[in-house]
């Protein structure tokens, strides 16, 4: 009898755990996603609200705005040409570091890994200087560029741990057929790792949409993307908060659904490769 | 994937292995260079290349800077001043020491909070229990919230007029202090939202490593009369103590890098009670246009992220050299 209520109020209690460590974690984005439907009036009400008649307003608003469409253009065009350059120019060295060792190989992997550690903002102030002088600033180039370099470790180590997952006597398999070193890597290893290679684009794209300092100070008005965008209505003296939910619940949508597709490798994603799940 | 198919890749070993499958001797010779070059340095040359020209040159750039008064609008003659940036900026009462000060207690106090919830989180979503794949999928939410539209959201949950977290706070009595605009406050309003956002990370990749574990030896350890704790002390926590480093250390140089949240929620304020120290280099670059002295602050960050790096990597190494002498 005793272990039997012991064992009730240990049931209870994982209910109250779960609910409490859901509402924690999801509460936040069911504010944002709501704030976005509710009008002016509901959203500054005291005490808030919690239920009201949802309006289309103000993702009506945004997506009839010339302003808010380039914008979107502009996110979609450097998130999607960097992904393609870091993934472009990333393979190779992945592959040069998981199948050769070097003198310095493993000095130039590493590297990588502290640039990916370093603060971007060490960076900015020589790269501001930079690009003001090659007239790369307010350019979709020059943010492709910056985005791209601090992409590639990322992309580097997380490809390497995909190559090196694939066993090399596939490779000898296919050498011994024939094969040159480039035409085994295009016609055996990568069609092997292609659910690697989406992952890491996914992941990639997920660190260049959501880049906000470079792309608020190598930026300029041509090259406005969503993040800075959002930042941009706080300077305003009129917040609307219903504007700015709905840009936002806009700039958390495509990465969210992205990334749900590639879920089993995203603790390898997160980790640069170094931890497996 | 089922969960057998997981298990079996989560055995594989959670710390990657380095350099596996080198070029095999006899025959690789000639099929290893290209136009007469060895083919891996015409791998690694266009990543090389670029990194050389965006990163390094930039890094150089703002070595020689350091050395320098510049001012971005040339108000002032450029001259060269010698280390006389870097004394200012290693004075005792410099704005840089207050900087340094709020940095650690952010990263500390978030970290802190980040693995003690993150391990917890990740010893109850390793058992079964119903609702555990809900919690998973809430857990994956944050992750994805850029870290400038997180700085919104909590924005909008502060606020001291018609916000939900000082409203509620109200109903149960209390008086509610100014969240984001209270020197005592802001700091720690900040580091809660950054908790949120990033103890998710802590909870899945520590997941990923007690899920790796196998389980023989816990039952083993059971079957010789270990209690939970013991079990918990002696077995997991070594096992998992390599990817603990990890997540520290990722957490830790994210901690460094913030920008974009503090941006949003206070740019630093109020005073300069939540300037870390990447909105101290921010402010002093872009808003007093001082990039000589900048510069040189950014040497500085460079150097103590170096530290840290350094620091972590070690600790692992000398983890990995532990338990290959326990093993033999």
């Amino acid at each position: 009898m005793g272990t039997k209520n012991l064992k009730r109020i240990r049931n209870v209690a994982m209910v109250f755990v779960v609910a409490a460590v859901w509402i924690f974690y999801f509460f936040p984005i069911y504010w944002m996603v709501s704030s976005s439907f509710k009008t002016r009036v509901d959203t500054f009400a005291i005490p808030p609200k919690w239920l009201f008649w949802p309006t289309l307003q103000f993702y009506l608003n945004s997506f009839t705005d010339p302003k808010f469409l380039k914008v979107i253009q502009n996110s979609v065009i450097i998130t999607g040409t960097t992904v393609i350059l870091s993934l472009l120019l990333g393979a190779w060295a992945a592959y040069a570091f998981a199948r050769f060792r070097f003198k310095g190989s493993l000095t130039l992997s590493f590297s990588l890994i502290i640039a990916r550690m370093m603060p971007p903002i060490v960076f900015i102030v020589p790269l501001y200087l930079l690009f003001n002088s090659l007239k790369l600033r307010n350019s979709h180039i020059g943010l492709i560029l910056v985005f791209t370099v601090f992409n590639l470790p990322f992309t580097v180590w997380m490809l390497k741990s995909f190559f090196e997952e694939v066993p090399i006597e596939l490779e000898e398999a296919a050498w011994i057929d024939g094969a040159s070193r480039l035409q085994a890597m295009f016609r055996v290893i990568l069609p092997l790792i292609a659910p690697g290679l989406a992952a890491t684009a996914v992941f990639a794209a997920l660190l260049a949409w959501n880049e906000f300092l470079f792309a608020l100070l190598l930026g300029g008005p041509d090259t406005t993307t969503l993040p800075v965008f959002l930042s941009g209505f706080l300077g305003e003296r009129d917040v609307e908060w219903g504007d700015i939910m709905a840009t936002a619940t806009v700039a958390v949508l495509p990465p969210t659904l992205l990334v749900m597709l590639v879920q089993q490798n995203l603790i390898k994603g997160l980790t640069l490769g170094a931890v497996k799940g | 994937m089922t969960s057998g198919e997981q298990r079996a890749s989560f055995e594989q070993g959670q710390i990657s292995e380095g350099m596996q499958g080198q070029v095999r001797a006899a025959g690789g010779e000639r099929r290893n260079r290209l136009l007469g070059l060895p083919l891996h340095f015409i791998l690694i040359a266009p990543t090389f290349l670029i990194v050389f020209g965006l990163l390094v040159y930039p890094l150089g750039y703002a070595i020689v800077l350091g050395f320098s008064n510049k001012i971005l609008t040339g108000s002032v003659p450029f001259k060269w001043v010698g280390l006389e940036n870097y004394f200012d900026l290693l004075e005792v009462d410099s704005e840089m020491w207050t900087s340094v000060g709020v940095t650690l207690r952010f990263a500390l106090v978030g970290v802190f909070f980040e693995f003690i919830i993150g391990l917890s989180l990740a010893l109850l979503l390793n058992r079964e229990f119903r609702g555990r794949t809900w919690l998973r999928v809430g857990l994956l939410v944050p992750l994805m919230v850029p870290p400038l539209a997180s700085g919104l959201i909590w924005r909008i949950i502060y606020d001291d007029e018609f916000g939900v977290f000082p409203h509620l706070i109200r109903t149960v009595g209390a008086n509610p202090p100014i969240f984001l605009g209270d020197p005592d406050w802001a700091l720690y309003a900040v580091v809660a939202t950054e908790v949120w956002r990033s103890s998710p990370f802590m909870v899945l990749v520590l997941l990923a490593a007690l899920q790796a574990q196998p389980v023989e030896t816990i039952e083993a350890a059971e079957v010789d009369g270990a209690s939970g704790w013991q079990v918990f002390r002696l077995i997991t926590l070594p096992f998992i103590t390599p990817v603990i480093i990890v997540a520290l250390l990722f957490r830790t140089v994210d901690a460094l890098r913030t920008f974009d949240l503090i941006f949003l929620l206070t740019a630093g304020g109020p005073g300069t009670t939540t300037e870390v120290i990447s909105m101290f280099i921010y402010r002093w670059g872009f808003r007093h246009f001082k990039l000589g002295f900048t510069s040189a602050a950014s040497i500085l960050l460079m150097i103590a992220t170096l530290i840290i790096c350094i620091f972590y990597l070690r600790m692992l190494v000398v983890r990995q050299a532990e338990v290959q002498l326990t093993q033999e």
